[in-house]
């Protein structure tokens, strides 16, 4: 099982996008994936049309009674199931810091599913709290959103820092471009030099309506528009994910 | 069918799934008016669907409560694995999978692999099918439970429509949507054109094909009654042995799985040893062609299943001792592959050869009821006595032979053990309907010891095997030191763990022949031994 945190402590960088359309990339291909939000705002929750199930959710999340196999909901997609979030998830951070060990509560609840989902996708809210540190716990790997500006580079070295100090060091945080306006001078010459650099995933989303009216009707992207821009980036971005993790054997997740 | 809700906590909840029969004229209409306030009902177009269902000759997925089914739709193909615990998941998979390896990794590829071991899949049911998918949604429009209208026909091995088309509508629950499926279930029972399906699917196209869920298993029951005399169990037995060779032959000879080779050597075998056995209740002359035949069977049919279960143990061994070694024993693979194909051409031309053909009508002329009863001493004493009292004898026998080897006993005495288990071991499955609980107990115990028996007897012809193998690859030049080294090393390790495993067939011999087994042995005929 390949636990992947989609995080960034910017917003509004794509993060609910782009796990989205992996999850939904990975459900198509036949693979048992789950998507946990652990976003309050519960965008991705909404995009799929889940609410979380009964009262006192975000404590039975992190609960040692509660397997989270029960709080699970199937989406509208075969092969897709959703741990979803609403605004009072942003207890969640509260309800960790009651547990021993919180950093690694997360990773404790997800391994009874290490036999049942073949990816879990974990859609990060745009912070660093005790959450975002058992993320870089549980996760085998973290895929980072960088919109191609200086802005959104100093954010990824601020993250670099963070799980140097979470103890976390070993997690690989693949950065990769998002939002990427090819009108505009400044991110065509960023997007050229990063993915130059060899830091960067090759794949780069580029900035496009269709990721707009995707989420304006709640279809994911490679469901609402196959063949656009954005649905084919996202989907060289899968492939090379895939790639990257199968020659990855820092940790099991 | 009834809803599967028996789901363990580390699983997620509830995918459960019920098929109705529509058994007059409705609209589907009638079906959305039914549903409560909150819930609607909306179709996608109607299309064909090929739908095929994979299982192994023997049922292994049906056996587990579980389905595989290939679903040719508006030029795709899918395949959607259904497990036990409910919940389906759709593999993408062109062209169909043949075998487990043929699915793309992942759980369902692990899964299915898990039940089906070595066994080929195949289509075993298939049927043409007009689809009408629908979806039940909640306020949020969001899905709680999948509706599939279906008028479907079985289709025969030739895939040309065989048997009654019926319609059907299936549900299918949304986890953790357990309320919206509840309501969905309550609205439409009440329906007077909706019966819940009283057959399966599968069972009815499978009809059309000439199967029966469950129709094969390489276990022996013979149904015997109490009345039934030696001559007639022995002559029962003997036919059942008949149908499971003759059920296999054609596995083996188009060399679909290597398990039909290996199902048609344990039937033939256990042929020959009720032959030896229960001689006592047959007339010899009747059966002396029979016997001498089946040992040309058993001979022919010898060298490539022992390369079969070789390549495959090599195969488990390279994964065991990782790189480099893996790759290093790839020559000598290869060589006993090639051997292999070379050893199946000659296993191929004697099961269609003449003599083959002339051993099944022999097998088959001396199993029919018999005209007279036969002359033989022990004919017509009744089966469970005359079972009881073989069974007690090859017990005695075995544990004669363990007491007399010692707790050192040199390897081919072991290998002269595991032979008298196996005798045993077949005795008891032939009569288990007539000797009941206290013979499945044995079986059980007796299970445990032939595995030790069995494992150190494979240990001892691996190592063995693989010197001999090593000499001809690398006298044909195919192979170098590499190969030779690797080979080495797993010599080693085969020998160290036969060293370990002599302990394991000591503590499972003395639990055989404990003062409780050999009373549940005595207890068999209850006073009356030989």
């Amino acid at each position: 099982m390949h636990v992947v945190a989609v995080w960034s402590i910017k917003g509004g960088v794509g993060k609910t996008t782009t796990t989205v359309a992996l999850a939904t990339l990975a459900a198509l291909q036949g693979l048992r994936t789950l998507v946990w939000d652990l976003d309050p705002q519960g965008a991705l929750s909404h995009w799929f049309r889940v609410t979380p199930r009964g009262r006192r959710a975000p404590r039975k999340l992190v609960s040692k009674g509660t397997p989270l196999a029960e709080l699970v909901r199937g989406s509208d997609l075969p092969n897709l199931d959703i741990l979803p979030a609403d605004l009072s998830h942003r207890a969640l951070d509260t309800a960790l810091a009651r547990r021993r060990r919180p950093a690694a509560r997360l990773a404790l609840k997800l391994a009874p599913l290490r036999e049942v989902y073949d990816w879990v996708f974990l859609d990060c809210a745009p912070s660093v709290t005790l959450v975002s540190e058992a993320v870089l716990a549980a996760a085998t790997a973290v895929l980072v959103p960088v919109v191609p500006s200086s802005l959104s580079l100093r954010t990824l070295e601020q993250m670099r820092q963070f799980a140097g100090e979470a103890g976390t060091a070993g997690v690989p945080l693949f950065p990769f471009l998002s939002m990427v306006d090819r009108r505009r001078r400044l991110h065509r010459d960023n997007a050229q030099a990063l993915v130059g650099a060899g830091t960067f995933f090759n794949a780069a989303i580029p900035l496009s309506s269709a990721v707009e009216q995707a989420a304006e009707t709640l279809t994911p992207l490679p469901l609402a528009a196959p063949t656009s821009a954005a649905a084919q980036a996202f989907a060289a971005l899968w492939q090379e994910l895939q790639q990257r993790l199968a020659t990855l054997t820092h940790r099991p997740a | 069918m009834p809803a599967k809700d028996s789901t363990p906590a580390t699983q997620p909840s509830m995918c459960a799934s019920r098929t109705f029969e529509i058994v007059r004229r409705c609209s589907l209409a009638g079906l959305a008016r039914a549903l409560p306030s909150g819930l609607t009902l909306d179709w996608r177009p109607c299309r064909p669907v090929e739908r095929t269902h994979l299982d192994s000759h023997d049922w292994r997925l049906w056996a587990a409560g579980a389905s595989l089914v290939v679903e040719a739709v508006e030029g795709k193909q899918m395949v959607i694995w259904r497990p036990a615990r409910g919940g389906a998941v759709m593999v993408d998979s062109a062209p169909t999978p043949r075998c487990a390896a043929d699915l793309p990794e992942g759980t369902v590829r692990r899964e299915v692999q898990s039940l089906l071991g070595e066994r080929a899949l195949l289509p075993l049911a298939a049927l043409r099918v007009q689809q009408r998918p629908g979806s039940v949604r909640d306020e949020r429009a969001k899905i709680v439970t999948r509706v599939w209208w279906e008028r479907s026909t079985p289709l025969d091995r030739t895939d040309e429509p065989a048997g009654s088309t019926r319609t059907t509508l299936r549900i299918e629950g949304v986890r953790g949507y357990e309320g919206g499926w509840r309501a969905v279930q309550a609205a439409w029972e009440r329906l007077p054109f909706l019966k819940e399906a009283e057959q399966e699917e599968l069972a009815l196209a499978a009809a059309a094909r000439g199967r029966t869920p469950g129709d094969y298993s390489s276990r022996i029951h013979v149904p015997l009654a109490d009345d039934t005399s030696a001559a007639e169990a022995t002559r029962l037995i003997l036919r059942h042995l008949l149908e499971t060779t003759s059920a296999n032959l054609p596995g083996a000879i188009d060399d679909v799985d290597p398990e039909f080779l290996h199902d048609l050597r344990v039937a033939v075998r256990r042929a020959r040893s009720a032959l030896g056995q229960l001689a006592g209740s047959l007339d010899p002359a009747r059966f002396a062609r029979l016997r001498e035949e089946l040992r040309w069977l058993g001979g022919v049919t010898g060298p490539c299943r022992d390369l079969d279960v070789f390549v495959m143990d090599l195969e488990k061994y390279g994964k065991e001792l990782g790189e480099p070694a893996r790759t290093q024993l790839t020559p000598l693979l290869d060589h006993l592959r090639r051997q292999r194909q070379r050893q199946h051409g000659e296993l191929k031309a004697a099961l269609t050869s003449p003599r083959l053909r002339r051993l099944l009508a022999t097998w088959r002329r001396v199993t029919e009821p018999p005209r007279r009863p036969p002359a033989a001493p022990e004919a017509q004493r009744p089966a469970r006595e005359y079972g009881a009292a073989r069974v007690q004898r090859a017990y005695r026998r075995l544990r004669r032979h363990a007491r007399r080897l010692g707790p050192q006993a040199p390897p081919e005495g072991l290998h002269q053990l595991r032979i008298d288990a196996k005798k045993l071991r077949y005795l008891l499955e032939f009569f288990a309907p007539l000797l009941g609980r206290p013979a499945a107990a044995l079986i059980r115990q007796l299970k445990e010891l032939q595995d030790a028996l069995g494992i150190f007897n494979d240990l001892a012809v691996q190592q063995r095997r693989l010197a001999e193998a090593l000499g001809e690859v690398l006298a044909s030049g195919a192979a170098d030191g590499a190969a030779a080294l690797a080979a080495g090393r797993l010599v080693a390790v085969l020998e160290a763990r036969q060293g370990a495993q002599r302990a394991v067939v000591s503590k499972r011999l003395e639990a055989f022949f404990t003062p409780e087994v050999r009373a549940e042995v005595a207890s068999l005929t209850a006073g009356e031994g030989e």
